[in-house]
Parts: structure tokens; C-alpha cells; sequence
């Protein structure tokens, strides 16, 4: 097991008056190494408050987050997070963005450029090398953003919602692309997404949230092989399932 | 021709302003004409005010006091702008001490700052530090503070420590916002220093003295051109400090040139 989880809570203080918030309800799961895995749920079922605790940006009520056995408290290289809204520096260059985790480990200047520099162009970002993030679209932004995270080599990559912000076409063609840069590295990887097409293409297993406070509902494994057909018979039959279980979830709160 | 389409509005006055004064409609030791300024500048470098004093030598010692005003506020202030914007616990125990020395203008300080250093560089230097600090310190905090959270979260999930974060985020995100209290702080420094010159220098030079001897002994183009001198000088101290700013804030370009 690479990454464990032992029944994470969270909760929220009262603001003024209201009702303490419970977001998550005893997450436990665990997820081996090299795996692929989506987390789903309802909107506002905490899956980003998870995947900040993993991260260490929040602290867990209860429970423990451990990575190859040890506890994690706080951020570290050892986890890495892609965020939606990219969170690229913008005064650094497609490069310095990308060679900024390992400036912060104090790897030398000559060498970490020419690391960065691989990944430039293995990214497709040949001649955006100078760039600043705004002058790339946001299919760019995010290659950048994943690269910088990826030149760490952490043992696990946390994905908020990556591509929930581009329109569809740059959506697919990211997820074919993370798909390929996986496949070379197997990194073990926590995608959040609320879509599920997106989470039957990518993922070895989908965890399913329930509504607040999350807990985990159902684990689907997509045994279907790669490269996926995104409307084959096995892709929709899973879909199915897990829309399925979506959707109980969303008629007990009476969204339907 | 574009220069034209831009500054005709400001010649035209110019012209008007000659032509009323050659008509004498203007009584020339009440309002002097442009012409007669022109001359009168000529003078101030050739004779001097007081003669032997000369204009470059009031221009350099100006310059002086609010180089060393300026310099010890950025260093003091951007600093503790950074420390400030950083900690919200330490903004809240300064914040009312700023807020409270804030609106005390510069100038209402000359006459505690000159029973306490005297007449001289010191207490020039301490009224300029007074006018460029708060809008420094101010600014930077409003920089730091206007920086996404995201920004700081990525920094540290790639394993920058609190000093990196304040390194590597905190100052090059408030930047911008630096540089627009260092505008506005190096701005009021200036008008700050000539009207603590008014009030007198040890060495004899300085714009405001300067200015202050042109009306002792009632020469209006004198005056006029002393003001014209330190017009001119601002402009060109603003316009250093943006050609600054487009160097070291490049990826805000579009927007700096705006400002």
C-alpha cells in the first residue's frame, strides 16, 4: 500500500451561530502504488477538503493520512498537487515555474534548468520555454502546472479538478496526454473530478463519496484496457453503475 | 506629429500666455512671461541665486536630501511591509500606530524634527522619510496581502519553507503594488522636501531656498523658473522609477504602462 487512509474526519467550526460544518464522516481507504484513482462525489461532498488534507494543507479532525507506512503531517515533496486554477507563479517563465520545486530542494541552477528543459519538451511547450502564464492558454497553463509537480518525482500526485476549467476538446486531449505520461512513469495518482466520463476514462478504480460528511460508498475497479474506447459497452456499463450510485446519493439530500 | 496631437493643448496656452504678456495685459512682475522664464533659467545656472550659487548645485543638493530620505523609508518600509502583510497577528498590534501617525502630515513634523537635529541634512532627511513611509509600508502590505492563498499553498506542496514562501511569493507577488508606493512615497518626498527647504538649509542650496531668495530679493521669472525646475525634475524622477518597474516587473507590462 502506498497511500493509507484510517477514517479521516473534518469538521468545520460554527461560523456565528451556525451549526458546526462535518465534512468528512471516517474516509478509510488505501491505494497502491502506480494506480490510477478518481474520487467522486456530489458537489460540495468535501472530495477537495480530502485531497488538502492528504496534501497537508489542512489538518484532519481525526484519523491519519500515511504514505509508504509513515504519517504525513504537512505539506511535503513527497506529495504532489495539481490545483484546478493552475496556481502558477506569474512572474516566473514556463521554466522558472517549472524548475521552482527543485530551486526549493537547491538543486544547482545549470541542472535544474536542464531537467525543467526536458520536460518543456516532452510537455509539448517547445517555444514557450520564456513565456509567462498568461500569455499561454489554459491547456498550456495546465501542462506547466502538472510538469512542475511531476519533476519532483513524488511518490503520489493529487489532482483537484485539473481540467475542470478548459472546454471540452483541450479537456480530452489532456486526458489522452496524462494517460500517455503515465503510462511511461507510473505515478500513483488521486484525480478529483465531478465527471464522470472523465474519471471511467482515466481511472484503474473510481471511489465513490457520499453526500456530507463523506465517507466512501462504493469502489468500482475499470478493468477495460488502455487506450479506452469512451463509448465502448464496458465504458458505459460502468458509467451506469456509478451514476447510479450518484444519484442516491443526491436524492437523500432531495436534490432531484 | 503624434507629439503634436499630444501636447498641443499645453503649447497653445504656452503661446497664449507669451502673446498676453507681450500685450502687457499681465503686469511682468506679477506673472512673468514664458520667454522671461525661459531667460530667468538661464540665469540661475549662469549668475546664480544668490549669485554664485548656482542651479545645478541647489538641483544636487535637493536631490541629496530626498535620495537619502527615500532610501532609508524603502529600506525600512518595504521590509516591514513584507513582515506586516505576512503576520496577521503583528498587523493588527501595528496596524493602529500607523493609522495613527499616518495622517500627521510631513511638514506639521519640521518643527519637532529641527528641535531634535537641528537645521540641516539629518532633518531634511527625516521629513522626507516621514512623506515616502507610509505610502511604502501601506502599499506593500496591500501588495502582500492581495496575493491568491493558492499561490502559497502551491509554493509549499513543492517544498518551500516560510522564508522561501515570503521569498519566492509573498515578494515577488506584492511587487506591483511596491512599485506604486514607491512612486507615490518618492512623489510626496519630493514635494516634501522643497517645502522643508522653505523653511531653511545649513549648506545655503536647494530648490526651496533657492525659490525663497528669488522672492526675498523679488524676481518672479526667477520663482517661476525654480518651479519649472522642480516640475521637470519629478517628471523625470517618476519616469526613472516606471522604466525601473517595467525592468523588474515585466510580466506586468500592459498594466504598468497604464499606470
Amino acid at each position: 500500500m502506498t497511500l493509507e487512509l484510517q477514517d479521516i474526519y473534518k469538521s468545520f467550526p460554527a461560523e456565528s451561530g451556525g451549526e458546526v460544518l462535518e465534512v468528512l464522516g471516517g474516509i478509510s481507504a488505501g491505494l497502491e502504488r502506480g494506480r490510477f484513482v478518481s474520487l467522486i462525489g456530489p458537489s460540495g461532498c468535501g472530495k477537495t477538503t480530502l485531497l488538502r488534507i492528504i496534501a497537508g494543507l489542512e489538518p484532519a479532525s481525526r484519523g491519519r493520512v500515511l504514505l509508504g507506512g509513515q504519517p504525513l503531517s504537512g505539506p511535503s515533496r513527497r506529495v504532489g498537487l495539481v490545483f484546478q486554477q493552475y496556481a502558477l507563479m506569474p512572474w516566473r517563465t514556463t521554466l522558472g515555474n517549472i524548475e521552482m520545486g527543485l530551486e526549493m530542494a537547491g538543486q544547482g541552477r545549470e541542472e535544474r534548468r536542464a531537467a525543467a528543459r526536458e520536460y518543456v519538451e516532452a510537455f509539448g511547450l517547445a517555444g514557450f520555454e520564456n513565456s509567462y502564464p498568461h500569455q499561454l492558454s489554459g491547456g498550456m497553463q495546465q501542462r506547466v502546472a502538472i510538469a512542475r509537480t511531476l519533476i519532483l518525482q513524488p511518490e503520489l500526485v493529487l489532482m483537484d479538478e485539473p481540467f475542470g476549467s478548459l472546454d471540452s476538446q483541450t479537456r480530452n486531449a489532456l486526458q489522452e496526454f496524462l494517460l500517455s505520461v503515465w503510462r511511461q512513469r507510473q505515478d500513483t495518482i488521486v484525480f478529483v473530478t465531478h465527471n464522470v466520463d472523465e474519471a471511467v476514462f482515466l481511472s484503474d478504480e473510481v471511489l465513490v463519496l457520499s453526500r456530507r460528511p463523506a465517507r466512501v460508498v462504493a469502489r468500482f475497479s475499470v478493468e477495460a484496457p488502455r487506450p479506452r474506447d469512451r463509448t465502448s459497452r464496458a465504458s458505459n456499463q460502468v458509467r451506469r453503475e456509478i451514476l447510479s450510485v450518484l444519484k442516491e446519493q443526491q436524492e437523500q439530500v432531495g436534490l432531484v | 506629429m503624434k507629439m503634436l496631437r499630444r501636447w498641443w493643448l499645453p503649447l497653445a496656452i504656452l503661446l497664449a500666455w507669451q502673446g498676453l504678456c507681450s500685450l502687457e495685459v499681465f503686469p511682468p512682475y506679477k506673472l512673468p512671461s514664458p520667454l522671461a522664464i525661459l531667460a530667468g533659467l538661464v540665469d540661475l545656472e549662469a549668475r546664480g541665486m544668490p549669485p554664485g550659487q548656482r542651479l545645478h548645485w541647489h538641483l544636487f543638493y535637493s536631490l541629496l536630501r530626498v535620495a537619502i530620505g527615500f532610501t532609508s523609508a524603502a529600506l525600512i518600509a518595504v521590509p516591514l511591509g513584507l513582515l506586516l502583510g505576512a503576520s496577521s497577528s503583528l498587523r493588527r498590534l501595528i496596524s493602529p500606530l500607523i493609522e495613527l501617525l499616518r495622517p500627521v502630515p510631513p511638514l506639521a513634523w519640521i518643527p519637532i524634527s529641527i528641535l531634535w537635529f537641528g537645521i540641516g541634512l539629518p532633518s531634511a532627511g527625516f521629513i522626507i522619510f516621514l512623506g515616502a513611509f507610509f505610502p511604502i509600508v501601506l502599499n506593500t502590505i496591500t501588495g502582500v496581502t492581495s496575493v491568491s492563498p493558492v499561490l502559497v499553498e502551491a509554493a509549499l506542496t513543492l517544498g518551500a519553507s516560510r522564508r522561501e514562501v515570503v521569498k519566492k511569493v509573498l515578494l515577488p507577488g506584492a511587487l506591483p503594488n511596491i512599485f506604486t508606493g514607491l512612486r507615490i512615497g518618492l512623489g510626496i518626498g519630493w514635494m516634501t522636501l522643497v517645502a522643508a527647504e522653505f523653511t531653511g538649509v545649513k549648506s545655503g542650496y536647494g530648490l526651496g531656498y533657492m525659490i525663497m531668495t528669488a522672492r526675498d530679493i523679488q524676481r518672479p521669472e526667477a520663482i517661476m523658473a525654480g518651479m519649472v525646475v522642480i516640475g521637470l525634475t519629478g517628471l523625470l524622477i517618476d519616469g526613472l522609477v516606471r522604466l525601473l518597474q517595467r525592468r523588474l516587473v515585466p510580466w506586468q507590462r500592459s498594466r504598468a504602462n497604464d499606470a
